[in-house]
């Protein structure tokens, strides 16, 4: 048993050890100097080469792959797309949104891109995706942190390896490690290419009063930080290629659990039917995504309308309260 | 309680201190407080079906024994069967009785909404053993209520297996006052890591991308849903294997050995070699138990081909209540009786090239079976076949998250690697053996339990096998 007992403990200590040494090697020489793609390297440009940007986009996929800053001419300067894939909700902002503060990246503008849906409590499952997405940054993030202890003890425990903050993450950290040459002053924006593809979408929005509290508390999170900082901050509501009927019914009931503040706009585009020129199915990807076309068609509408939102503004001089505007 | 979970972590930690510390009676207290509270994690009420199992078992192997006519003992072995096969068939098999039912004439009975106890078919058929093995006259039977209890529920092996043969196991638990070696700790501990690491790396990994090709099938082409079933084939074997690899690790750190249940089956030259590498625990129990009382190949040709068909369509079901279970079994029992009629051996050819081949096909005809064990109904599985067959675009192939993908693939790469290379040729105790033998297996747990933190799917699902 003696022997049994130091093995254990020789065991233990070795893999705290090499876990730390590791973790401190790889964070140091790849993982921060690396500035494109998902994982984390995208942040790393934005937080080390683009501290500057007059404004940022954030969201999901359909942010990522429908809103070109370059097109957003109206807020006059340079933006960044930092939508990611799969987990971009408002968890993945919120805790977004305190790593730029930390680092003191204020823009003037924060676009916003959500959907309904993302807020069902059916949808909380994808809560976890969002949360550890960003671990390579924990030690930063106090709301990082809260949300991981919400995962469970086990989640809190296996976080004590530093390692574990890359876990999924290596292999596309280093391909983009050695992508980093190739990146020329990128904008985050990734335009998709090619035909529809229909994968059947479904209707996954839930009962009027089964939201998921964490996402409506991040937002409101993101709304009052905003108003903190003296930064504008659209919500977007992208269109989808078919009407998706729950989720323009259910916009003003997600709005009313909002905690409404003075430079917090809301941007409904959600009905498909109000932009002609974006239901020809040659714009489309697949029923979410807009391809190239339709992207560039898209930012030029969400131009208008961020526009027309800020002439009101100038006009009555102080912002609007909060409140679902139509454009 | 998963073992893939700090949970277990923690409660195996406290089980093997304590039962390091204690001796003989406390031992097996030890284990059926262990093992209860082990199957309680899941859903507390149902450790009663399982305390119900062991008894019917338990009184009809007494009751064999103490028979001595053959014809009471025979009454007694059917009391046990059928009781037994009753809690399985109301846990298991009621709501596809009455699908059944119900389409063939067009009734309108109603489901039964339950939860099946988990790992239900594992212990139910581990108990059938035993009771057969009293009435065969093979072994007699456990009059200590606590170590047959122990047989049937220890923890390691309760809920996926391995089934375990009364006469390996119950010899263990009645002594129970073994000292725990370094060396049953040392090779345990190393074969629980190996299996995490097929679970956590392989196996979870693999799921992503099988999971969303076949949640989502008619998005995809042939090609894709081709890389999907040849990755669900892993992820099954790692999945699996991984479980079994965990639960022989883990009874061996308290000093029992298990019966191994995997031996490299995707390296078979053949479907029947297949077989006697591929869940070595359940398909000779099958065989033992099923084949041979059907008559085996005792009674001509084709009865022999029969009796193939019939105990794998049986073994088909055991795995679920729903046909894709039994046309899987079936078209394995076709590969079967095929191979006899053809006469194919079990061989090893000395040509590298025709043992590739050979392997290949195997792997090939063993994939087409997986297509119907992983779709959720017969329709899927078919259009998913059709569409393999027919819609062979390769531009159309989806790779989905390349990211994922070269995950799973190094994941495949070590696990071949150290499989075929190392593991083919050395047991973890041959291993163990060597000299520096501990140290190696030390290093190899600690270079894998690293790996397992940066690459293992830390959202990882319940083993697949559970859900039988």
């Amino acid at each position: 048993m003696k022997k049994i007992f130091l093995f254990l403990c020789c065991f233990v200590l070795s893999v705290f050890v090499l876990d730390r040494t590791i973790s401190i090697l790889f964070e140091k020489f790849i993982f921060n100097k690396t500035y494109s793609g998902e994982s984390g390297g995208n942040l790393n440009y934005l937080f080390q080469k683009k501290n500057n940007i007059r404004f940022l986009i954030a969201g999901s996929s359909r942010a990522k792959n429908m809103i070109n800053p370059d097109s957003l001419s109206v807020l006059s300067g340079e933006g960044y797309n930092a939508g990611i894939n799969g987990v971009g909700g408002v968890l993945y902002m919120n805790a977004l949104f305190e790593l730029l503060l930390i680092k003191n990246i204020k823009p003037n503008y924060i676009i916003l891109q959500t959907d309904v849906r993302d807020f069902s409590i059916k949808r909380s499952n994808g809560n976890r995706a969002e949360i550890t997405r960003l671990y390579p940054f924990i030690d930063d993030s106090k709301i990082l942190q809260q949300y991981s202890k919400q995962l469970g003890f086990e989640e809190t425990l296996k976080l004590k390896l530093k390692l574990y903050r890359f876990n999924g993450k290596f292999y596309n950290i280093m391909i983009n490690r050695f992508k980093n040459n190739s990146i020329n002053n990128s904008n985050g924006f990734n335009a998709l290419t090619g035909k529809m593809i229909f994968m059947n979408e479904k209707e996954t929005i839930d009962k009027l009063d089964h939201f998921d509290s964490l996402k409506i508390n991040a937002l409101n999170n993101i709304i009052s930080e905003c108003e903190v900082n003296k930064i504008k901050l659209f919500i977007v509501f992208p269109p989808r290629y078919k009407n998706v009927d729950s989720e323009e019914m259910h916009l003003s009931d997600l709005l009313s659990r909002l905690k409404y503040k003075n430079e917090c706009y809301v941007v409904d585009m959600i009905n498909i039917n109000k932009y002609p020129d974006l239901q020809d199915q040659s714009n489309w990807k697949d029923e979410a995504h807009l391809n190239v076309f339709g992207a560039n068609k898209f930012t030029a509408h969400l131009n208008d309308s961020i526009q027309a939102k800020l002439k009101v503004i100038a006009e009555f001089e102080n912002p609007i309260t909060f409140k679902n505007i139509k454009f | 309680m998963l073992f893939n979970s700090i949970a277990f972590l923690i409660f195996f930690s406290v089980v093997f201190f304590l039962f390091n510390f204690l001796n003989g009676n406390g031992r097996k207290i030890l284990l059926f407080v262990a093992s209860s509270i082990f199957y309680m994690w899941f859903i507390p009420v149902y450790v009663l079906i399982l305390y119900l199992t062991i008894l019917i078992d338990y009184f009809s192997a007494i009751g064999i024994e103490n028979s001595t006519s053959q014809k009471v003992k025979k009454r007694h072995l059917l009391k046990g069967i059928i009781n037994t096969c009753l809690v399985l068939f109301v846990f298991k098999y009621y709501n596809f009785f009455i699908d059944n039912f119900n389409f063939l004439g067009n009734g309108h009975l109603k489901h039964w909404e339950v939860i099946l106890p988990i790992g239900l078919s594992f212990h139910v058929f581990q108990s059938l053993s035993y009771v057969i093995e009293v009435y065969r006259g093979n072994i007699k039977a456990e009059r200590n209520l606590l170590v047959y209890s122990n047989f049937v529920m220890m923890f390691p092996q309760l809920v996926a297996g391995p089934i375990e043969r009364a006469s390996n196991l119950l010899p263990q638990l009645k002594k129970c006052d073994h000292k725990i070696e370094y060396s049953d700790f040392s090779i345990g501990f190393s074969r629980f890591i190996w299996g995490l690491f097929k679970k956590v790396v392989v196996a979870d990994t693999a799921a992503t991308y099988v999971d969303a090709v076949y949640n989502n099938y008619t998005a995809h082409s042939g090609p894709t849903l081709m890389l999907a079933t040849v990755l669900f084939a892993i992820q099954i074997y790692c999945d699996f294997s991984g479980y079994s690899d965990m639960a022989i690790g883990v009874a061996r750190m308290l000093g029992f050995r298990f019966k191994e249940n995997f031996a490299l089956p995707y390296f078979s030259k053949s479907v029947t070699e297949f077989w006697r590498r591929w869940h070595i625990s359940l398909s000779s129990w099958l065989r033992d138990y099923l084949y041979i009382s059907f008559g085996g190949s005792r009674k001509g040709k084709f009865r022999t081909y029969i009796n193939l068909m019939l105990t794998m369509l049986i073994g088909g079901l055991w795995h679920g209540a729903s046909w894709n279970f039994v046309i899987w079994g079936g078209l394995n029992g076709l590969y079967l009786a095929a191979e006899k009629a053809l006469g194919v051996v079990v061989s090893n050819p000395k040509n590298v090239f025709i043992k590739i081949l050979k392997s290949a096909v195997v792997f090939i005809l063993i994939c087409i079976t997986w297509v119907y064990f992983r779709a959720t109904t017969f329709t899927q599985a078919n259009e998913i076949m059709y569409k393999m067959g027919t819609d062979l675009t390769w531009s159309n192939f989806n790779p989905l998250d390349t990211n994922v993908l070269t995950s799973i693939f190094v994941g495949i790469g070590l696990l071949l690697g150290v499989e075929y290379t190392l593991l083919r040729k050395n047991s973890f105790d041959a291993i163990f053996n060597l000299k520096y033998g501990h140290m190696k297996l030390a290093l190899a747990s600690l270079a894998l339990l690293l790996y397992i933190v940066l690459f293992g799917n830390s959202d990882g699902g319940q083993f697949i096998y559970f859900q039988f």
